[in-house]
């Protein structure tokens, strides 16, 4: 089996690196722009990767894509691949593209291969979540997700500039536009992150589970930020952002019914947002490789697996899924 | 001068007594967490 992960960023060097530690996979064939990068990547991970210092969309030999480029670089890789018949991982968390591509889900279904959109931390990790929280309710009335912390530079970027861009939730029928930046919300993550405060932004994680839990009255997502965060979102990033993010962590609420009673389900995991993205990517991945995703054409995860294998893998891998359990949980 | 700063501090002071009763009584304008995050596992996953 032959896997090609576009980008060898925080999160493409890491699925890589997840992809070769198994027996699954053959060979990697790793493509950036960047040689250098390219080049520091390659040093530790043995004679099964194949490093190609080429343009993203520029079409390969793979039995799945994996695409952790830049947001805007994306696009154009799905349509690649998709040309090329072959299933396509994307880690991208950016609104607008992720939009762009769900277009394309007809072209998907015709061609008869899976996309996966948001194979990441949030989406991706918090959509299989939400899958599962949702096992456990008859009707899912509510999706609250939350998001603290970055990966890479891109990713930086994303949240950056989704702060200061129109934020679309899901509320009793229709999407509600509101500045990013706004909504004030306390969320309580898993330690160490714990208690954050969150805003709405411009995050395409409501679009996604919005297609999975079409009966959802409420589909929110939010991401902490500072004062400093949303005072300066307007402006281009005032320092280069850092290339590794620090602790993160994703927090699911879903509220709903059970036997006629309300009841709510409240999941999360931390972990460096960078190395949870690359767990939940090269895993979608080898789901992809072994048939195991549940249905072709165009979805996010919640749509794509069954949650409890897929947390099971998570779980082996090293990420921790926890349960809030109290009186109240409060967002 | 020194007026307006006696008036500031005692304004800072009334507010901070009635923000002590709030708490006292239970009202406390930051939600508080009372309960706790476990390990999802055995019958959580199946």
């Amino acid at each position: 089996m032959r896997v090609a992960v576009l980008g060898a960023g925080a999160v493409g060097a890491r699925v890589a690196r997840q992809l070769l530690s198994g027996d699954l996979v053959d060979q990697v064939v790793l493509r950036d722009t960047d040689a250098d990068r390219l080049a520091w990547v390659s040093r530790s991970l043995g004679d099964r990767l194949i490093i190609e210092h080429a343009p993203f969309p520029a079409s390969l030999e793979a039995d799945v894509v994996v695409v952790a480029t830049p947001g805007g670089t994306q696009l154009p890789a799905v349509v690649d691949a998709l040309a090329h018949q072959r299933p396509v991982i994307t880690t991208g968390d950016g609104l607008a593209e992720t939009v762009a591509m769900l277009k394309l889900a007809p072209q998907a279904q015709e061609a008869g291969v899976s996309v996966v959109l948001g194979a990441g931390f949030a989406p991706g990790l918090s959509c299989v979540l939400a899958a599962h929280g949702a096992m456990w309710l008859d009707h899912v009335e509510e999706i609250h997700v939350a998001k603290a912390g970055t990966g890479g530079p891109a990713c930086a970027l994303v949240h950056h500039r989704a702060l200061s861009r129109i934020a679309y939730d899901w509320r009793q029928g229709q999407w509600a536009r509101n500045p990013g930046g706004s909504g004030r919300s306390l969320c309580w993550f898993p330690e160490p992150v714990g208690p954050q405060d969150c805003y709405r932004a411009a995050l395409v994680g409501p679009v996604l589970l919005h297609h999975a839990f079409p009966q959802a009255e409420w589909i929110t997502s939010r991401v902490s930020a500072t004062r400093r965060d949303r005072l300066s979102a307007p402006l281009p990033m005032l320092a280069p952002p850092h290339s590794e993010g620090g602790p993160g962590a994703i927090r699911v609420e879903l509220q709903g019914k059970q036997n006629g009673a309300h009841k709510a389900v409240v999941l999360g995991v931390t972990e460096r947002p960078a190395v949870a993205a690359a767990t939940v990517a090269a895993i979608a991945a080898e789901w992809a490789l072994t048939g195991r995703l549940k249905k072709q054409g165009m979805a996010g995860l919640a749509e794509m697996v069954d949650p409890v294998g897929f947390l099971h893998d998570v779980q082996a891998r090293g990420l921790v899924v926890e349960i809030f359990e109290g009186d109240h949980a409060p967002t | 001068m020194m007026r307006t700063i006696r008036g500031a501090l005692e304004s800072v002071m009334a507010a901070a007594a009635v923000a002590s009763v709030f708490r006292a009584i239970g009202i406390t304008r930051t939600p508080r967490q009372t309960g706790g995050w476990r390990r999802l596992e055995g019958p959580d996953l199946q």
